[in-house]
């Protein structure tokens, strides 16, 4: 049956002709191809680099606004910390104080800096009489007794502003933090910094013997996203091409062949960068990546394409010939898995971050452009290049994959609930895994800036803060000893907090400053009495207070609210979510309405952006999901296969994530994105696999077992081609030193692979086992009445086999012709949906007795297999109620429910009953049993008048061996294709039996019936007549009706 | 023999029907149809009695079934019943009463609903049906256990497409029949039966109503059904009763009569069934397990100082799971001819082992049912236990066919063989017998 194809085939038609001009326009395809990546390539000169971490921040995100908010308010605030650290000095010495002191005078010449906080200039306060001193902790870093060291050590054990924060419990570690203003005029600003912050670490290390530096801070955050994706692009690329080009060379054994997919790939590449120019879009750590991705995903396109052309050389085809008939087999699977591609690269666009939108949108560009080439420019350049086939294809040589595949067929049912096990197995991990979003951890431990940044967690702070800013609510209301209890009690909570390493609160300064008035009294260790003292405390000091150390990053300007930063420990963003919500819940409940306030910070932005990422991306997959399910119902022409088709494309995820949650167990920004994105590609070996299966089940009416091997035998290596290519592609992305590409690219490796192994493992065992329908002409006429879309393409196609039928007939061969004949009538009588009738039985023994029964007969049309059957006995009457269903198939036995209504019993009975008398009548089951075409085999042997009506006469040979006819001759009217008469002969080849049908009239102006049946069986002398009345058509019998439920009510 | 309870129900859907009967339109009597059979049975006993007051050599009893069929509301309901009465002239116990099926139907698209008594089947194998249990046994109608009294219930049945669903809500519960004193077939003690006085019955344990859930469904050529059955045994343990007691002469011995007392308990029961059908080959498989949720009832003070303490606690009544699974294979048309016959095989297994007192603890099953596929419908199956603990045997024959158009002649046959003192076939030892029944069809 090729006739549901044929559209299919016009198309490929429309292909083959489209590619012949093609290739005659070489020359021209050629040039303008390439003068069009040309125009847009040239975008990426104006591509630029952006490396600052709010990149990942949308505008509208409220973290985000919230901290250029709190930034407005105070300073804005850019850092660099340099941390000192020598293994064999302390701190408190003489050698190391001067160190400090020289990087804070040095750290005040780097560019943009606006301020330097550190031991040596930290603004101690004493008493002296009735005056307060301020001035540096240590103003003459050279001449140091040890009682200065002393004092120093004194100071800063009891001063938590720089304790954990300057110096630690740690004695050999101390930082100097460098407060920066970037104007904001170059991209290149962080990096400017911190190679200037790099070069004072170098001249610190040279000039103090056995000293470290340690670099870190958010200056030194951007300046790591810039080099990572700087990395990234400069190693990750040149390898990539590398690992493509030895694959390419492995898989496909021709030269000219490589040249001509990195070609694709290099065009590809430069129309996905360029547009990204053009668009005025930037460079960051994520879109880094695209150049990687666009060249995986379009080899995978060429290699498809390649590989059809390969074989078909290699069975002597000339170049052009074999170009056609790789476009031919290939321009629909390309065009549906780049299409399924984009899908899920657009599914991007619902991630709350910037950077990731770009990334979806600019690799569906780029994939759309892999397509396009694939199309246009790789037909052109293998007509060009000289390419010959190695040598001709040898005998066993395709035999890896089918191997495979009888392996799969053998061990169906285990493969089936092995695979079901393990991937239910695995996805039961998938709870484990935790989001997390630590930026710090976005850098492999192989980043300077991860090593240092460690490092400074360990040995002295936290590189994590949270910055509240802490209203009063009036005007100069921070002088208020109201507001200074609460911020005092707030610090004295927040430090009880086991994830909190040091805050920096102003009630700190406050009570220094109430003792050194008293004297350095102990006891007036607190927070003055009076908000006059402490006003006037404060403006004491800040008069006193030298230019840039001023507290104008702690205190708004008209003074009612102060800035609190919380440094924390190392910890998993959804710990310090819980920290930042049992804050909230405690500042509700102490302190009044106007102190109350969510902390913002580079972190804050961090803690929410992954778990709103996920959220959307969830909305984003789904769709994604849908749309896919949808295309492939349309590609696959079936709605049940489309449904069908998300198990495969939904398991490798779970499988991935399943897997991830066992090595990994975090997930984070980077993982959100990657389900649509890897649903869009691990799409494409189902719609190769399902694509080949249905052809064969459809085109070539294979069972579903050699329609697997066909699809293993096709596809099989392919598939394995592209799947490596891309494995290899995302795993080399996975070894990017920037995190956030790196689990990107090890995941999707990790669901890529496990989609082919899904794919070749579960699918084909699953379809053995459930797939026992066969695709037929059929399927359409039963859907006529089903309304929508495919309703409406199944009448098209009815229309287009109809018409495709009529020349069949006049087909050669007797065998052609008997199927034609057989296929006609079952065509013509397709389409009834159901139909109904009663049944009046006379059985008649060789002695003229007879015997009567009465039933009812109903029968449903189904999509894609033979009729559902079910009768009720009315007479004798102790038989009345006994109710037989039976579903049909075409190429295996009928399932058959008898109801028994005095034991209320619904029994399964034997299948092989077929040719075993139906009620004692000389009717067997396989004479009532609904007639497929696929039941027989056909002989047409000549034409025949009976009843002066012109016939065919048939030989139809049972195809189950269960029948109990050797064969049966047939006699169908020319007119109307309805059988008149058929002859059974037994298994002795003798004939045993004549049907005659007659009365027939049409219902429906479409399907004929039969009045009257006589069975006469010449070997015992009885016979039966079937009389049917009431023939109803089409009344929308339910099939649950047909169901064995149903049989218990059935009357 | 139907408990007074449901006759209540009974009465109540009687009321509701002459309450619809107002509304004529709302009954569709020209759909309606009553269909109706009478019958008796003749049933011969090879040997004498082996229990006191048990009836000699042959017994018969009269049958009527009918079956009353009534759209409703546009046949969107309609309504069944079957009453069922059997009269034996032997045996009074046997005499008895039911509604097989007294119940309002309506069946939509998707789901099903059914209020009132009827009869459900659970279950795939031939020789014994363990998952089924919702319907009590009428035990006195036929030893064989197939026939079941009407049970009043609720049902709900959902119909996705993945399967079937059905939900039970079952009041009243009703207690299986048994033969009486002058009835064969029975244990060495006749069973109290309902009505019959004693001052300690069954408890305080009945609930407002028994529960089941059932899932069943069909894959390829797979059938297979899960369910869970909550509420009170369906199976009796009989314990022995002292009735009527008197020891007013204190120089005479006591008069009483001995008696089984049937004792029901309340269980949860989790069963399985499940069939492949390839080809000619049926294979079968059914396993419950069955969980007692109360411990042994109050049982009458008199038969406890009688009997003592150790008599009734057996560990026989406890917690068990049971299966039984086996084949049958048919052959069509054999040797040429229109006959069909198929062989069975079924196994028989219970964790409890060789203390139980169910007759099916370690048991084989074989048969073979034969059908000459003749326009008679006749059929001819035969059959046997083979126990293999104790190598009690018993064996089984039906035969049944179609005369005329109208009659139909039934006729069953069993024996035991070898039976062993501690099986409960050894109860039957005497009790083989041919019964022979003829129906008349209306």
């Amino acid at each position: 049956m090729k006739n549901p194809t044929s559209a299919a085939s016009n198309e490929e038609n429309t292909i083959v002709r489209w590619t012949g001009k093609l290739l005659k326009y070489r020359w021209f395809a050629l040039s303008a191809t390439l003068l069009l990546t040309m125009i847009v390539g040239f975008g990426g000169s104006r591509i630029v680099f952006q490396n600052d971490y709010r990149v990942f921040f949308s505008k509208d995100n409220p973290q985000l606004q919230s901290y250029e908010a709190l930034q407005a308010i105070y300073t804005k605030d850019d850092s660099v910390l340099i941390v000192l650290h020598h293994p064999e000095e302390e701190v408190y010495s003489q050698s190391f104080i001067a160190t400090i002191a020289y990087t804070t005078d040095e750290a005040w010449k780097l560019p943009f800096s606006t301020r330097v906080d550190s031991l040596t200039n930290f603004q101690n306060t004493e008493a002296f009489e009735d005056d307060l001193i301020v001035e540096d902790l240590v103003p003459n870093p050279e001449n140091l007794t040890q009682a200065d060291l002393d004092k120093i050590e004194n100071v800063a054990r009891n001063e938590p502003i720089i304790w954990n924060r300057a110096i630690s419990e740690d004695p050999n570690t101390a930082a100097v933090a460098v407060t920066l203003l970037f104007p904001g005029k170059d991209m290149n600003e962080a990096d400017i910094v911190a190679a200037a912050a790099r070069e004072l670490g170098d001249r610190i290390e040279t000039q103090h013997l056995g000293m470290q530096v340690k670099l870190t801070g958010t200056a030194m955050l951007n300046s790591a996203f810039s080099q990572s994706a700087m990395r990234d692009m400069s190693t990750l690329i040149p390898l990539m091409y590398l690992a493509i080009i030895i694959m390419l060379l492995i898989l496909l054994r021709s030269m000219l062949s490589t040249v001509a997919t990195v070609i694709i790939i290099i065009t590809s590449t430069m129309i996905a960068m360029g547009t990204l120019g053009w668009l005025g879009m930037s460079m960051n750590g994520v879109t880094s990546s695209i150049p990687i991705m666009v060249m995986t995903l379009a080899v995978a396109d060429s290699v498809h394409f390649l590989i059809t052309f390969i074989q078909n050389l290699r069975t002597g085809k000339t170049r052009n010939e074999a170009i056609k008939e790789s476009m031919r087999i290939n321009f629909q699977p390309i065009t549906i898995t780049s299409l399924t591609t984009v899908i899920g690269f657009l599914s991007l666009n619902f991630s709350d971050s910037p950077p990731y939108r770009d990334l979806g949108n600019i690799v569906a560009v780029g994939v759309t452009a892999a397509w396009f080439f694939s199309i246009v420019l790789l037909p052109v350049l293998l007509s060009l290049f000289p390419i010959k086939a190695r040598s001709r294809i040898r005998e066993g040589e395709v035999k890896e994959t089918t191997g495979f595949a009888e392996w799969v067929i053998r061990w169906k049912t285990p493969v089936l609930i092995m695979t079901t096990i393990v991937t239910v197995g695995l996805a039961l991990f998938l709870p484990m895994n935790k989001l997390n979003d630590q930026f710090v951890q976005y850098f492999s431990e192989a980043t300077e800036f991860r090593q240092d940044t460690d490092f400074i967690t360990e040995h002295l702070t936290g590189f994590y803060n949270l910055d509240y800013n802490l209203s009063s609510g009036e005007s100069g209301g921070i002088s208020n000893p109201d507001y200074l209890t609460h911020l005092e009690n707030f610090a004295v909570w927040m430090r009880g907090q086991p994830e909190v390493v040091q805050v920096n609160s102003l009630a700190d300064t406050m009570k220094r400053l109430n003792k050194n008035m008293h004297g350095d009294d102990e006891s007036y260790f607190r927070i003055p009495d009076e908000r006059d003292l402490a006003a006037q405390y404060l403006l004491l000091f800040e008069m006193s207070l030298p230019y840039g150390l001023d507290l104008n990053n702690q205190i708004n300007v008209d003074k009612s609210a102060t800035r609190m930063t919380v440094t924390l420990k190392d910890q998993t963003t959804q710990e310090i979510r819980s920290l930042i919500d049992r804050a909230d819940a405690w500042l509700i409940q102490n302190t009044p309405e106007t102190f109350h306030s969510l902390p913002s910070s580079p972190i804050t932005m961090f803690v929410y952006i992954s778990k709103r990422n996920v959220e959307s991306m969830v909305i984003g997959t789904t769709i994604a999901i849908f749309i896919i399910s949808f295309v492939l119902a349309l590609v696959l022409r079936s709605v049940r296969m489309g449904a069908f088709s998300l198990i495969p494309n939904l398991a490798p995820m779970a499988i991935g994530l399943g897997i991830w949650a066992l090595f990994r167990g975090q997930i984070g920004m980077s993982i959100a994105p990657v389900l649509g994105m890897t649903l869009g590609i691990v799409v494409d070996d189902t719609v190769h696999f399902l694509s080949k299966y249905l052809r064969a089940r459809r085109e070539k009416g294979y069972n579903a077992e050699d329609a697997i091997r066909y699809a293993f035998a096709t596809v099989g290596r392919a598939l394995v081609v592209t799947t490596l290519v891309l494995t290899v592609g995302f795993l080399l992305l996975g070894t990017s030193t920037f995190q956030l590409n790196s689990w990107m690219g090890q995941l999707t490796a990790i669901i890529i692979a496990a989609a082919l192994i899904f794919d070749f493992l579960f699918l084909p065992a699953f379809l053995m086992i459930f797939d026992k329908k066969t695709h037929t002409v059929k399927t359409l006429g039963g859907s006529f009445a089903k309304p929508g879309l495919a309703g409406a393409s199944a009448i098209a196609l009815a229309a287009i086999s109809l018409l495709a039928f009529t020349p069949d007939v006049q087909a050669e061969t007797p065998e052609e012709k008997g199927l034609a004949i057989a296929r006609e009538a079952d065509l013509r009588d397709a389409g009834y949906g159901d139909w109904s009738a009663s049944l009046y039985m006379v059985l008649t023994n060789r002695h003229g007795q007879s015997s009567t029964r009465e039933m009812r007969f109903m029968s449903l049309e189904t999509e894609d297999e033979g009729d559902k059957r079910l009768s009720v006995f009315d007479s004798p009457r102790d038989v009345e109620g006994t109710a037989f269903l039976s579903y049909t198939y075409k190429e295996k036995d009928d399932d058959q429910w008898l109801y028994l209504p005095a034991l209320r019993r619904v029994k399964r009975i034997a299948s092989n009953n077929q040719s075993g008398p139906f009620v004692g009548s000389e009717f067997a089951y396989e004479d009532l049993a609904s007639q497929e075409v696929e039941k027989y085999t056909y002989i047409y042997l000549r034409d025949e008048v009976v009843d002066g009506q012109d016939c065919y006469l048939v030989e139809f040979t049972p195809v189950d061996e269960n029948s109990g006819y050797t064969k049966q001759l047939v006699w169908i009217d020319k007119e109307h294709y309805r059988t008149i008469k058929t002859e059974f002969y037994d298994r002795k080849n003798e004939l045993l039996k004549t049907l005659t049908m007659s009365g027939y009239q049409q219902y429906k102006d479409k399907h004929w019936r039969a009045d009257k049946f006589t069975m006469v069986n010449h070997q015992t002398g009885k016979s039966t007549e079937l009389q049917f009345n009431d023939y109803v058509f089409s009344q929308g019998l339910e099939e649950n009706l047909f169901t064995r439920n149903a049989l218990n009510r059935i009357r | 023999m139907t408990g007074k309870s449901s006759y209540k129900l009974v009465g109540a859907v009687l009321a509701l029907t002459s309450l619809l009967n107002i509304h004529a339109d709302i009954i569709d009597w020209s759909g309606s149809e009553l269909d109706y059979e009478i019958g008796n049975e003749t049933r011969i006993y090879a040997e004498s009695p082996a229990f006191p007051d048990q009836l000699d050599t042959w017994q018969n009893s009269f049958v009527f079934e009918a079956e009353w069929f009534v759209p409703l509301i546009d046949g969107n309901w309609e309504f069944t019943a079957k009453p069922f009465y059997r009269h034996d002239f032997t045996d009074g116990a046997r005499t008895h009463f039911d509604f097989r099926e007294f119940h309002f139907r309506t069946f939509q698209s998707y789901w099903e609903l059914t209020l009132g008594l009827q009869k459900i089947f659970w279950g795939v194998t031939e020789s014994q049906h363990l998952v089924d249990i919702i319907n009590q046994t009428d035990l006195v109608e036929n030893p064989d256990g197939e026939d079941k009294l009407g049970q009043p219930m609720i049902q709900l049945t959902l119909l996705p497409d993945w399967g079937t669903i059905d939900l039970f809500i079952m009041p009243y519960f009703r207690e299986r029949t048994f033969p009486g004193a002058e009835g064969r077939l029975r244990a060495n003690l006749p069973v109290i039966q309902n009505g019959q006085e004693l001052r300690f019955r069954r408890t305080e344990e009945n609930d407002f109503a028994d529960f089941a859930v059932r899932y069943s469904h069909y894959i390829g050529s797979v059938d297979f059904g899960i369910s869970y059955f909550r509420g009170m045994n369906r199976e009796a343990e009989l314990l022995p009763a002292v009735l009527d007691y008197r020891f007013d002469d204190p120089w005479s011995p006591p008069n009483y009569t001995l008696a089984f007392e049937p004792r029901y308990r309340k269980v949860e029961q989790f069963g399985l069934d499940f069939q492949l059908t390839q080809g000619g080959w049926l294979w079968k498989l059914e396993g419950i397990y069955r969980n007692y949720l109360k411990g042994i009832n109050r049982i009458d003070p008199q038969s406890l100082q009688f009997f003592g303490p150790g008599f009734f606690s057996s560990e026989a009544f406890d917690d068990f799971g049971a299966v039984v699974g086996g084949f049958e294979y048919t052959f069509v048309g054999v040797f040429g001819s229109d006959y069909d016959v198929g062989v069975l095989a079924e196994y028989h297994y219970e964790s409890i082992g060789r203390d139980s007192l169910r007759p099916f603890n370690n048991d084989l099953f074989w048969g073979a049912r034969i059908t000459p596929n003749d326009t008679a419908d006749t059929a001819l199956l035969i059959g046997g236990f083979f126990d293999m603990y104790n190598g009690s045997q018993s064996y089984r024959v039906e035969f049944s066919r179609r005369l005329g158009d109208n009659y139909t002649i039934i006729v069953e046959g069993q024996t035991t063989a070898n039976e062993d003192v501690g099986d409960p076939l050894f109860f039957f030892r005497n009790d083989s017998f041919l019964a022979i029944e003829l129906r008349r069809f209306f």
